[in-house]
């Protein structure tokens, strides 16, 4: 309680100096009652829960006492569990999706250490039984909007050019969208792409893209974990307003080296991990290139062979296991993509993070973990065509500190409390040419930014019934000197200008993010629960172009952009069908958006230094109700998923000042993914997409400008792209078992019945009658096979 | 100004990548809405000859054929900085002309038409000529294939923003491409642009022609609205109406322009 006491009062004085009364007398609410709570002759069994044979810890098992009807938790991202009851004599019942369930004798008459060992329940035969600990942490579980979800388990869905890719298969799930075909862009709950907060072992992501957005940044090879949260976050994250998808990387296996790796049509991977010192810590290195550029060097076009077109990921994790009460985890991510033709042009552009992390236990029951971060994206264009040389080079980069603590209090309250402390710079633009250049050299000014959030949050069994999650985020924004900082009129001219010293801060804005969650278990299958949160975010990402670019452009809240804000309310009902086999789930939000950002017609967002007059600023609403029904064990297993959506954004400027739909507004959204074990060795998958088309823009009339037929436009997104729908197949052959290596084989067949889905629509005039206007549909993929090979020493 | 050069970069290697891949094209039906018939005019001024030309037209729905209906009958003005007031006369339906007026540099000109008991106008400012240095041929090589674009060289003067608009044509064939540059990056540079169409095949014979016009502001605003609706490699921003210098909701624009003319023939 010393320690507690201690945060306690360091919260007050970070609280206290936001000087928000409302929220203090909530906080001390939160905090002040458990004193009383402490019950004498309780004890706490904790532990880390791990995988037998590779020593990788199990994120989100399900840890329960048989004999108490309420106990229950779920292991944190480190593994780590506590749960405390009663001196007696009891069962703890541990099981894990995929694993082997354990069930273990406890003499509870002292707090005791217990770390736990699952063994992956691979063998058909022994999936049926599963144990008496029933799997419905998703009922009692007050978090919603939660999908949650191992690399384990959506390895056999089917995936474009044979590479498995977790922003894809997410796109799977009800309420989230896919930015376009083959894209890993996504939408959350009518959200824009930019405010997904996508984090890798708690490092920020700026860019999650490959090749133009074809692929993720992440290689599953890599990946242990996805968490993704759909706007109703817990207080620990912030920053964006609709979603967070929390990818953690794999810790390496403790027990002995291993490698393991896959060749396809487009990629190969290779991974080695290993014991740094055997169950005590152990290292992991992936890497993941594509060879299109191979081709390209093959081909007799001088061009062609001169140009590059290729990605790389590199990731590595190692941790150490110091003591009993300290490990040290370090993670780095490296990737880059470089784009050029011939030797005039070259595009590449990349993220780098780096995390370390230090978890240690003050005691059986408080967590904490201590991180240092650094995220950085950067692009560099360089083109040396004669006279229009130049070499364009612009980032965003990031060091945070992060102190997050998990205070089991007892067996109704968990607490979790921390401090998230970040300095943002942002180098919009830095061009420099050579003298004979038509370009002249020329610096944006740098930018920065610092954001120190707190948080806050109970996690509370108030009866046997109900569980409740309480708390607040407090982000405390600042954009910092040096530099000129403008404001702007309305028609785009400066109204006035101000220099500030380093250091100097230029605005802050403080945003209490109060946020609150409640399930309640109407009997042993069913749950209702509901959801109040509030996001705010301070980056932004410009771009108005329809898709996405490596070039486009972060920006900070300023005198002119004040936060986003987005509030969402949520309710759901939850229920376990024949005996748990399946898991059905249904929600219903609506969430209303703030200083929503668009641009001006004919708006120049690059290498403008007062990109800041180019914007409008607007509201947003989005409301839909998603289902999901979801199949859990036999021999086919899968999922269907129904969005029924709407979400629309509404400016002065646009549209008269009217609501319009925004681009990602799409009515019903259908997806069906099903995985079928027919043998031992064999595994059939498929998935099935349906969506109503994007809004989008086309032209209500056209007249004649200079001799060419222009168009007239008469609302933002009055029209409808044609609805889009695509059949991927996929099948694995396994290779026979032998005692030093394992491969396998993976076919895949994307856009199965050849179906051509709309990418854009031009207009132009008819070929053979051109005094006609045909719209002209251009699609991207048709059907496409893949083949891969996988191994693993 | 940049943003476009290396957009047109950017885009050039997407369209080479998305050739790579299986992109096909059908034509599809779409049920356009009608926004009604609206009034287009296309007026300029210029530094080149006594006469100038305002057009005025009305729009019409996308299914229609591309007939313009021509707007007979109103009342056309041009009155220039210095004082003087110049009627314009229809000369065939719907073109309007004086053949009094020379447009000068620096000099303001203020538009009006009067038409259907509305009354539309637009000002715009000749600004001072940057002479057109030359021209000259760039051979791009991509897929095996030769490209040739024709270069435009010009020095743009210091310490001034400066907007360009340039019309290309190929054996009197019109581009179909919006070439506008502003100097927010070349200013007092050496500036030279390559001006892209793949449409129009530059072979031995051909003869260009390369219209340079120095523009106004709203004018390099009103060709960049367009030119940003223009699809490129599927990557073009929410297409919407150009910003327009004419009052009242009329379509189009009324330009004050520079004129300098170059002609060659392919080798």
């Amino acid at each position: 309680m010393m320690i507690m006491n201690k945060f306690y009062l360091l919260y007050l004085k970070r609280v206290s100096s936001f000087a928000n009364y409302k929220y203090l007398f909530v906080c001390s609410i939160i905090l002040g009652g458990f004193s009383n709570l402490q019950a004498q002759n309780k004890f706490t069994v904790s532990g880390t829960i791990k995988d037998a044979q590779t020593g990788e810890t199990l994120i989100g098992a399900t840890i329960k006492l048989q004999e108490v009807v309420i106990s229950g938790v779920t292991s944190n991202s480190y593994g780590f569990y506590s749960l405390s009851a009663g001196k007696g004599n009891y069962h703890l019942l541990i099981s894990y999706t995929g694993y082997q369930s354990v069930s273990k004798n406890v003499n509870l008459n002292q707090n005791l250490k217990l770390n736990i060992q699952l063994s992956p329940g691979t063998n058909l035969n022994e999936v049926t039984i599963t144990g008496r600990a029933k799997k419905d942490e998703a009922l009692s579980s007050p978090q919603m909007g939660l999908q949650a979800f191992s690399i384990k388990e959506i390895k056999d869905v089917p995936v474009l050019l044979g590479e498995r890719d977790v922003l894809k298969t997410i796109q799977l799930l009800p309420g989230i969208k896919s930015a376009g075909e083959g894209n890993s862009g996504f939408y959350v709950r009518g959200g824009a792409a930019d405010q997904n907060l996508i984090l890798l072992d708690e490092a920020t992501v700026y860019n999650a893209s490959h090749l133009l957005g074809f692929f993720s940044t992440f290689n599953s090879d890599a990946i242990k974990d996805v968490n993704l949260y759909k706007g109703n976050m817990p207080a620990q994250y912030g920053g964006r307003l609709a979603s967070v998808v929390d990818i953690k990387m794999n810790d390496g296996n403790q027990k002995e080296y291993t490698a393991e790796g896959g060749i396809g049509l487009i990629a190969s991977r290779l991974k080695v991990e290993g014991p740094i010192v055997k169950d005590r810590g152990s290292f992991m290195i992936s890497g993941r290139r594509t060879y299109a550029d191979v081709f390209l060097k093959a081909s007799s076009d001088t061009t062609l062979k001169q140009s590059s077109l290729y990605f790389y990921d590199l990731n590595a994790k190692a941790n150490y296991r110091l003591d009993d009460k300290n490990t040290v985890y370090l993670s780095a991510y490296l990737g880059k993509d470089a784009l050029g033709l011939g030797n005039t042009f070259n595009l590449n552009w990349g993220n780098q993070t780096g995390t370390l992390r230090l978890n240690h236990l003050f005691s059986s029951r408080l967590f904490s973990n201590t991180t240092l971060i650094y995220s950085n994206y950067n692009y560099e264009i360089t083109n040396s065509t004669n006279n229009q040389d130049f070499k364009v080079t612009s980032k965003i980069n990031d060091y945070e500190f992060k102190e997050d603590f998990q205070y089991f209090l007892n067996d109704k309250h968990q607490i979790r409390f921390g401090l998230d402390a970040v300095h943002h710079t942002i180098a919009p633009g830095n061009i420099t040419s050579s003298e004979t250049s038509s370009i002249n050299s020329k610096t944006l000014e740098e930018r920065y930014g610092a954001e120190i959030s707190a948080y806050i949050s109970d996690e509370w069994r108030a009866t046997d019934r109900l569980n409740i999650v309480y708390g607040l985020r407090v982000n405390a924004f600042s954009l910092l000197g040096s530099g000129t900082f403008s404001t702007y009129n309305a028609d785009g001219s400066i109204a006035s200008s101000a220099v500030f010293s380093s250091g100097k801060l230029v605005k802050t804005y403080i945003n209490p993010e109060p946020r609150a969650s409640a399930s309640y278990r109407l009997d042993s299958v069913s749950s209702v629960k509901a959801s109040y949160s509030r996001n705010t975010q301070n980056l932004h990402l410009l771009s108005n172009s329809t898709s996405s670019l490596p070039t486009d452009l972060w920006i900070m809240s300023s005198n002119n952009i004040k936060p986003e804000i987005a509030d969402q309310e949520s309710l759901g009902y939850y229920r376990n069908l024949k005996d748990n086999r399946y898991e059905f789930s249904t929600e219903v939000y609506y969430k209303s958006m703030q200083n929503q950002i668009d641009y001006k017609n004919a708006a120049e967002l690059r290498a403008n230094e007062n990109v800041e007059s180019q914007l409008l600023f607007g509201t947003g609403r989005a409301y839909g109700v998603e289902f999901f029904l979801k199949k859990k064990e036999g021999i086919f297993t899968g999922w269907l998923g129904y969005t029924l959506s709407r979400t629309e954004r509404k400016f002065d400027g646009i549209n008269d000042g009217n609501y319009f739909p925004a681009k990602q507004d799409r009515t019903h959204d259908i997806s069906a993914v099903g995985i079928y074990k027919l043998s031992k060795r064999w595994t059939l998958s498929g998935t099935f997409v349906y969506s109503t088309g994007n809004a989008i823009t086309f032209p209500s009339g056209k007249y004649t400008i200079n001799g060419e037929t222009t168009f007239y436009y008469s609302e933002r997104n009055g029209y409808r792209m044609p609805a889009y729908h695509r059949l991927d197949l996929s099948a694995t052959l396994e290779g026979k078992p032998h005692p030093k290596y394992h491969s396998s084989w993976t076919f895949g067949l994307y856009n199965a019945y050849d179906h051509h889905n709309a990418y854009v629509i031009e207009f132009k005039d008819n070929p053979n009658d051109p005094s006609r206007t045909e719209a002209e549909q251009t699609a991207l993929f048709g059907i496409i096979p893949s083949v891969t090979w996988n191994f693993k020493f | 100004m940049k943003s476009k050069i290396y957009h047109q970069q950017i885009f050039c290697t997407l369209l080479v990548f998305a050739m790579l891949l299986l992109s096909c094209k059908k034509v599809i039906n779409i049920d356009f809405k009608d926004a009604g018939s609206l009034l287009v005019i296309e007026g300029s001024v210029t530094n080149q000859g006594n006469t100038q030309t305002v057009k005025l037209s009305k729009s019409v729905a996308v299914t229609d054929p591309n007939n313009f209906p021509a707007v007979s009958g109103a009342t056309v003005t041009i009155a220039s900085s210095d004082g003087k007031t110049y009627k314009l006369l229809e000369q065939t339906a719907g073109t309007y002309i004086t053949n009094t007026l020379k447009g000068q540099p620096t000099k303001t000109y203020q538009l009006t038409v009067v038409t259907g008991n509305k009354t539309y106008t637009a000002i715009s400012t000749m600004p001072n000529p940057v002479k057109l240095d030359s021209i000259g041929l760039n051979l791009v090589s991509v897929l095996n294939k030769d490209y040739i674009y024709p270069e435009v060289y010009y020095q743009d003067p210091a310490g001034i923003a400066n907007y360009y608009h340039f019309t290309l044509a190929v054996n009197n064939v019109k581009s179909n491409n919006i070439f506008v540059y502003n100097d927010d990056l070349t200013d007092g540079r050496k500036v030279s642009h390559q001006l892209r169409d793949n449409d129009l095949e530059l072979v031995s014979g051909k003869l260009i022609s390369i219209e340079m016009q120095c523009i106004d502001k709203n004018i390099y605003n009103y060709w960049n609205g367009l030119d940003q609706n223009q699809n490129r490699g599927g990557a073009s921003t929410t297409p919407a109406n150009p910003p327009s210098n004419i009052s009242n909701g009329a379509l189009g624009n009324f330009s004050a322009y520079t004129v300098q003319q170059s002609f060659f023939v392919v080798p």
